[in-house]
């Protein structure tokens, strides 16, 4: 760490360049010691790290000094010393923000160097999680975290660039695994909000009785097992960021109260009376239609247009081509990098391979692809017999093969069954088509 | 008992075995304490009371730093008395006695240095 700037403000010499001897013995300590307040005032510009300042002086009294240092950096630390045991004057200080008060006595100088300690090892702290917030700052500079360049993705970065802009509501949209919550943060750590906290929240898994409670906290007592005050996710958003993931899943009762909350900027804790204001941005995202939702009726309107905000699109990754090869290799590179392999190549064979893949499960999918072809490959060039698709990949095994009409009719009707636990209502309502067709076919084909 | 009016090992502890600091903390002190009995003498004078607070609060923490016998209790007590602005033969009592010692204290110390 750099030197300590320290100012010493003591009219009386002696003592000022007693203090100034005593705290210029540690040389991580640069030592200024000024004669009045005016002087004091005069340098702060130098941007000290700690004040020493002698209460009583010639041109100005202690309190405003202490206001006017306070003005200029309500957070430097300002120790008062005094020739005078005085708790009332004592008090009034630290109310109006000192750091500590002193008496001139025996024990003065140690208890100014264990202050100045105490200030460095704050100073020391914050420097730390400045770097730290600079890495993560760092990794998600959102062209470190989303790889490609397609055109698709092009235009993302653009959105993305216009959206760290401002504290718009960002609303996100995309297939599962294209990556929404990697934008979300890549948004909030370039965005002046970058300081304040990011707080993801995944709606679809807070059971509904909970949710509440959980977006805007709750009292004391509020409910059953409720023994101390708790903070919402949207108060400890505070001055940063609030990621609603699966913003479709919501109950239209808390459709309701999200919406008051966000029209209003305040909320009022379960069990409590007060309103409490925030002020966090919103970026949610979903991997449904939430304009069909609201069509359906299942997503009040109102609350649509109010999270509409900036509309990022995120493209599935069959339709970024190239990008498919640029993460393969990242992916691959990282693999073997976290697991200590050495770096591996992709043969063309299975370049060819992977380009030809539909990728249902995106960005994620591909990550899970190339991770399993690092581990069986036996060279260090990945082949095309070590890609291999999950079961999982329906489109893929769907069109792996020639069937006639009614067999890709059964696999459809088969696949779609086990996606929804054999409910055939809502199977019936995805397809399109009606019950009675459904049984049917089950009943021929013995599905 | 070594007879001075003065006891060192306050400032000592500030600054160890460092004897030239010593000799110009002692000099600070020699410069600094005729012009602060002079303005507590003349605002004594003028009755200016607020200003011989101001200045015994001042010479308070030289009278503690160099442990001056005697002055100590003497010098909290003309601060007290120039606040509450009362008993003004009691304040000019206490000026005169504490420029007095002062001024035999300054007389030893200049043998110090």
């Amino acid at each position: 760490m750099e030197s300590l700037k320290v100012f010493i403000v003591e009219d009386d010499k002696l003592y000022g360049d007693l203090l100034r001897y005593h705290l210029s013995l540690n040389p991580d300590n640069e030592v200024f010691l000024f004669n009045s307040g005016q002087d004091c005032l005069d340098h702060l510009y130098l941007n000290p790290d700690f004040i020493s300042l002698d209460y009583s002086l010639p041109d100005m009294s202690g309190l405003d000094i202490l206001q006017k240092i306070r003005a200029y950096n309500p957070k430097l630390p300002v120790v008062m010393v005094s020739g005078q045991d005085d708790v009332e004057t004592a008090v009034n200080l630290l109310k109006e923000g000192a750091y500590d008060y002193f008496v001139k006595e025996e024990d003065t100088k140690n208890r100014l160097w264990n202050a100045l300690k105490k200030v460095r090892e704050n100073l020391e702290l914050k420097n730390e999680i400045d770097i730290l917030k600079d890495e993560i700052g760092k990794k998600y500079e959102f062209r470190n975290v989303i790889k490609g360049n397609s055109l698709a993705i092009t235009q993302i970065f653009n959105m993305i660039d216009k959206a760290t802009q401002s504290s718009i509501v960002i609303s996100l949209f995309g297939e599962t695994g294209t990556g929404k919550d990697l934008v979300a943060k890549a948004i909030h750590y370039n965005s002046p909000r970058s300081s304040g906290p990011f707080v993801p929240i995944n709606v679809s898994a807070i059971p509904g009785e909970l949710i509440e409670s959980e977006f805007f906290g709750y009292e004391k007592g509020a409910f059953t097992g409720a023994v101390t005050r708790k903070k919402g996710k949207f108060e400890q958003a505070n001055k940063g960021t609030i990621f609603l993931d699966e913003i479709a899943e919501m109950d239209q009762n808390m459709q309701t109260k999200l919406l008051r909350v966000l029209q209003e900027k305040e909320l009022t804790r379960v069990g409590g009376n007060a309103t409490i204001k925030f002020d966090a941005r919103v970026i949610v995202a979903t991997n449904k239609d939430l304009s069909e939702e609201v069509k359906k009726g299942n997503f009040r309107e109102d609350l649509y247009y109010r999270l509409l905000g900036l509309p990022i699109e995120l493209p599935p990754l069959r339709a970024r081509g190239n990008d498919i090869l640029i993460l393969a290799r990242y992916f691959l590179d990282q693999f073997c990098k976290e697991n200590g392999l050495e770096k591996k190549s992709i043969s063309k064979a299975a370049q060819e391979k992977l380009m030809h893949h539909s990728y249902p499960g995106n960005v994620r999918e591909l990550k899970a692809i190339i991770d399993l072809a690092a581990v069986l490959s036996n060279t260090n060039e990945i082949g095309d017999t070590d890609i291999s698709f999950t079961k999982t990949s329906f489109t893929n095994d769907l069109l792996n093969g020639e069937d006639t009409l009614a067999g890709y009719n059964n696999k459809i009707l088969n696949h779609f069954l086990s996606k929804y636990n054999r409910n055939v209502a809502m199977v019936a309502e995805k397809l399109d088509i009606g019950k009675s067709t459904i049984y049917r076919m089950i009943k021929e084909s013995e599905l | 008992m070594n007879g001075k009016l003065y006891n060192l090992s306050q400032v000592k502890l500030f600054l160890g075995d460092d004897k030239q600091q010593l000799g110009n903390m002692i000099t600070i002190f020699l410069n600094e304490t005729p012009i602060m009995l002079k303005a507590l003498n003349d605002n004594c004078e003028t009755k200016n009371y607020e200003e011989v607070k101001f200045y015994a609060h001042k010479l308070k923490s030289s009278i503690d730093l160099f442990q001056i016998n005697g002055l100590q209790q003497d010098i909290r007590a003309l601060e007290r008395l120039a606040v509450e602005e009362k008993d003004f033969p009691s304040i000019g009592r206490y000026v005169t006695g504490i420029t007095g010692v002062l001024e035999n204290v300054m007389d030893d110390l200049e043998k110090e240095v």
